[in-house]
């Protein structure tokens, strides 16, 4: 008995964190990722989702998207600057995808973990990511 | 014949089946120069100065913050020969299009070099994603080939690689690759020849010289595609370490912001005839150097200095080429004195002068209208300057200084004579106090006279070619009567004031500031931080040369209630000097204490902090008042980056037992309390010798405190340092019924005996014989100089050496026998024993 209620509970868990998302379309994200200097940085990310398009703000500014389909990462495309203008980069190939999302820069890989298990901390290469649910900015 | 040409059909079937290769090159990211962190060009100058920081500095009269944020952080002259710019270079130059031609923005000329190193500098902490990690153990050969390909020949991007496998870092922009492989069933041997741009050239070159690096190994294939990677041949030990790509600039130096550096490089060169941003054409209209100085010389530039007595100061003139730039001294008269002479771009004078002297520079060029270029004026201070940054001669106030003199252990052997020039300056002017220099000989203390110059100072320095002086500086309220001291510090670029009391009826908090610089204004910028850590008012306070600020907290911080005020942080570009007051209104408790700059602080190394500086004690019972006196202390976090001091106790107890426990302040937070609050319950004060704090995690800094609110007594003391032997120089008062006692606290729990007590008169003679102390255990023992001096010795003495065994802390009290007055002065930590 003591189980079912255990089960029950961690359901339950799972099921308002995954609401969270779909009711708000929004999520925010807490990383803690590597630096060239070895050093680390603290960064919070906006997440917002649309259909299968998630896209990833910094300081309320758009620097990359994810886009799924059939639940698999079919596209990454990030914002960088490239000899003085704005560039997107895009990724299709699926091994540079799998690289992107073992990456710890952006939190890909801890969005996807999110919306697929409801998992809310993820560690990739080279950064630590915590969903934030419920907690005050 | 046949069979011949079948074979040559087969190899080339083969060839065209098991070889290949792949070629991607995208524009050129620019060649430049990676600014090691041992030579700090950046503000030191790659041609000369003014250096592109300094020229950064000026253009946007930052008063020196970028200058010396990079000087601080950037320059490590003792550092890794390796440390420097290379990840600022590799990152700005594939963010940002190369600067091809010089500009000028402001009446600055920023060369190629120059805007290349602002760029540098603004991308200098760039992050982004990063492929492998900097571990110094190299990277997966898959990942390399995968990223080569995915920015190179799919998004037509540059991409970042550390091309050192070690734990050194080298980053290059990777512009082209060429890969050739063959397959050897599901096995791919592939040769990369990697090329990238070049960060080894001179700043101001526009170079296309171009670095490569090859790079072997082997690929397994599933399905036509790389699942797997292993390094092959010299590759094995010589691999790239990671690779990535900036997301954003990010400056290191705070002060060199995207936007600033953008501004300049956006700017254009246009040449001009009038030097309009100055006024100084002619010897009357010449300008004071408030330094350093960057200018112009499309026409004639006119300046004017005053140097003091004992002074060593090099005038230095310095510009970016090579041009004949001619630089006249003159007299205060108008007469020409000298040429300045140099080599190349740069002029100098050395000035030791004998008494005070005022001199004009001129700086021209040979053909009016035509100079285009930037100069650069400024001092450098070789003199040692002692600074008492306070004196006071109102109302019932007596102020008296002491400057003391210990020999000198030179190359040649030890040194016993000094000379010092005690220089009084009021409203910023300087003036002398003595006709001639001061002779200071032996171990000794001088009086200071403050009433011999012309007028009483607003504070004083001591100037000499030699020494830098230990200086106290007492002060006497004849009002209910109290007494505290003030002793010479360094001038220090940040520091803290731990203490900002509350608003108590009867006590009052103050705050001196000194710009101690002649040459140089300074923007002292502040902090008030409340209680609960909020960082509650930022701000700034201009000071002018030899400016000194002085006033009540409601006068200097008039918007923020000092009652919400915890403690308060300090920054200027240039050293500046700055102490608490703490009274109360019926004169009866007086203490003065010094701000903390960051090397004093007690925690981790760091960049302004030695090892060796992560534990401290604080004696307990200082004034020997016992169970009748009151005990407190001021903890503060100060750090921005750590998000916590943790601090280990250990209460020692005269029984040799010991208590500990922990205790945690939060960044930019205080702990203010007598000691009642903070000790274990366990703790019997009565029975307690030292406090022994160990930080094991961010720094801390503070100030312990004591007194009696019946005897009208409060000293503050500083935490000390463990040390082995110490020996210490104290000056002797005797003035308004003041004894001098010297205080031994053995910190041991056995007995130490036969401690020498040494005096010396003014000539730094031995007065008398040496007079020996034995301490019992953990004793605090006061010993009055009447109690083991005769009168007739006592009248000539004027300073004591108190040599001590290790951990025994030596100090002293001035006390008069009524308790009216009482102060301490706490020991140097600064000589062992000698």
């Amino acid at each position: 008995m003591k189980y079912v209620h255990r089960a029950g509970f961690l359901t339950l868990i799972l099921l308002i964190c995954l609401s969270s998302f779909s009711a708000e379309n929004t999520l925010r994200v807490k990383g803690e990722s590597l630096t060239p200097f070895g050093t680390r940085i603290s960064l919070e990310w906006q997440v917002k989702k649309a259909e299968n398009r998630y896209s990833f703000l910094l300081n309320n500014r758009e620097r990359a998207e994810m886009i799924l389909k059939a639940g698999k990462v079919v596209k990454i495309r990030r914002c960088v600057r490239y000899a003085g203008k704005e560039k997107w980069i895009v990724l299709t190939d699926p091994l540079q995808i799998r690289l992107e999302l073992k990456s710890g820069f952006y939190p890909f890989a801890a969005v996807l973990n999110f919306g697929e298990k409801g998992v809310l901390e993820t560690k990739t290469a080279t950064g630590e990511f915590r969903i934030l649910i419920g907690e005050s900015q | 014949m046949k069979q011949i040409g079948l074979f040559i059909i087969f190899l080339l079937l083969t060839i065209s089946v098991f070889a290949a290769s792949e070629v991607a090159e995208v524009p050129r990211p620019w060649d430049g120069y990676w600014w090691p962190y041992k030579e700090g060009e950046m503000v030191n100058g790659y041609r000369s100065h003014p250096s592109p920081m300094e020229k950064f500095d000026a253009r946007f009269k930052l008063n020196g913050a970028a200058v010396l944020w990079e000087r601080t952080y950037h320059y490590w002259p003792d550092g890794v020969i390796w440390a420097g710019h290379c990840n600022g270079w590799a990152a700005a130059s594939v963010s940002e299009n190369e600067p091809t031609e010089k500009v000028n923005s402001m009446g600055i000329t920023f060369f190629v070099g120059d805007i290349k190193a602002l760029w540098t500098e603004s991308y200098q902490a760039s992050n982004g994603t990063i492929y492998g990690i900097r571990d110094g153990l190299g990277m997966d050969p898959l990942v390399l080939h995968v990223e080569l390909q995915a920015y190179l020949r799919d998004n037509h991007i540059p991409v970042l690689m550390d091309v050192d496998g070690g734990e050194q870092v080298w980053t290059y922009p990777i512009f082209k690759y060429v890969m050739n492989w063959t397959d050897d069933g599901n096995i791919r041997h592939v040769t990369t020849v990697v090329y990238g741009a070049n960060d080894g050239v001179d700043p101001d070159t526009i170079a296309e010289n171009t670095l490569s690096w090859t790079y072997t190994y082997d690929l397994t294939m599933e399905d036509g595609v790389p699942v797997s990677g292993e390094w092959t041949g010299e590759s094995i030990d010589k691999q790239p370490d990671f690779m990535w790509y900036p997301d954003d600039p990010a400056p290191a130096n705070p002060f060199v912001t995207y936007s600033r550096v953008e501004t300049i490089a956006d700017s254009s060169y246009s040449t001009e005839t009038d030097d309009n941003f100055e006024e100084n054409d002619v010897f009357v209209d010449a300008k004071q150097i408030e330094g350093p100085v960057i200018g112009r010389i499309l026409d004639d530039d006119w300046f004017h200095f005053s140097l003091e007595p004992l002074e060593d100061v090099e005038l230095n003139v310095c510009c970016n080429s090579d041009k004949a730039m001619i630089s006249k001294l003159y007299d205060s008269d108008g007469n020409v004195l000298e040429l300045m002479s140099g080599v190349g771009t740069e002029r100098t004078k050395e000035f030791q002068p004998d008494d005070f002297i005022a001199r004009y520079l001129k700086l021209e060029y040979k053909i009016n209208n035509s100079y285009q270029e930037n100069y650069q004026v400024d001092f450098k201070e070789n003199s040692f300057v002692s600074v008492i940054p306070h004196t006071v001669q109102e109302g019932y106030w007596k102020n008296f200084v002491y400057a003391g003199f210990w020999p000198v252990t030179e190359n040649e052997g030890v040194r016993t004579e000094s000379q010092f020039m005690p220089i009084g300056v009021k409203d910023g002017e300087s003036f002398p106090m003595t006709a001639v220099p001061v002779n200071i000989s032996g171990f000794s203390f001088r009086e200071v006279d403050l009433s011999n110059g012309s007028g009483f100072p607003d504070w004083i320095k001591l100037n000499s070619l030699t020494d830098k002086f230990p200086v106290y500086s007492f002060y006497l309220s004849q009002g209910e009567g109290s007494m505290s001291f003030m002793k010479g510090e360094a001038p220090a670029t940040d520091m803290v004031l731990s203490h900002v009391p509350p608003q108590v009826e009867y006590w009052w908090y103050g705050l001196v500031l000194v710009n101690p610089n002649q040459f140089n204004k300074s923007v002292v910028g502040y902090t008030l931080y409340g209680t609960d850590g909020t960082n509650l008012e930022t701000g700034s306070f201009s000071m002018n040369p030899y400016e000194k600020k002085v006033g009540l907290f409601s006068e200097l911080f008039p918007n923020t209630n000092q009652q919400d005020v915890s403690y308060i942080r300090l920054k200027a570009p240039r050293g500046i000097l700055a102490s608490a007051l703490y009274g109360t209104l019926n004169h009866r408790e007086l203490s003065y204490v010094s701000a903390t700059s960051e090397c004093q602080w007690f925690g981790p190394a760091s960049v302004n902090r030695p090892e060796g500086q992560s534990s401290f004690f604080i004696p307990y019972n200082l004034l020997a008042y016992g169970d009748e006196g009151w005990n407190g202390l001021v903890l503060a976090a100060p750090d921005d980056n750590a998000p916590y001091s943790l601090l280990d106790f250990e209460w020692k107890m005269d029984d040799n037992s010991s208590i500990t426990s922990e205790f945690k302040v939060y960044k930019h937070q205080k702990w203010v309390g007598v000691l009642e609050d903070l000790a274990p319950a366990e703790v019997d004060l009565s029975h307690l010798v030292r406090i022994g704090v160990t930080v094991r995690g961010g720094p801390v800094t503070g100030f312990y405190m004591t007194g009696d609110h019946n005897k009208g007594t409060l000293v503050s003391f500083p935490f000390l340092r463990y040390f082995e032997t110490a020996d210490e120089l104290f000056p002797v008062i005797q003035r308004d019924g003041l004894d001098t006692i010297a205080m031994f606290y053995n910190q041991k729990p056995y007995a130490v005996n036969e401690l020498p007590i040494f005096a010396y008169d003014v000539n730094g003679q031995q007065v008398g014989d040496i007079k020996r102390v034995n301490l019992n255990a953990f004793e605090l023992k006061k010993v009055n100089l009447k109690d083991i001096f005769t009168a007739e010795e006592l009248s000539e003495i004027k300073s004591i050496e108190l040599y001590t065994d290790s951990f025994v802390v030596p100090y002293v009290i001035y006390e008069d026998p009524d308790e009216v007055y009482c102060e301490i002065v706490p020991p140097t930590l600064t000589h062992g024993a000698e």
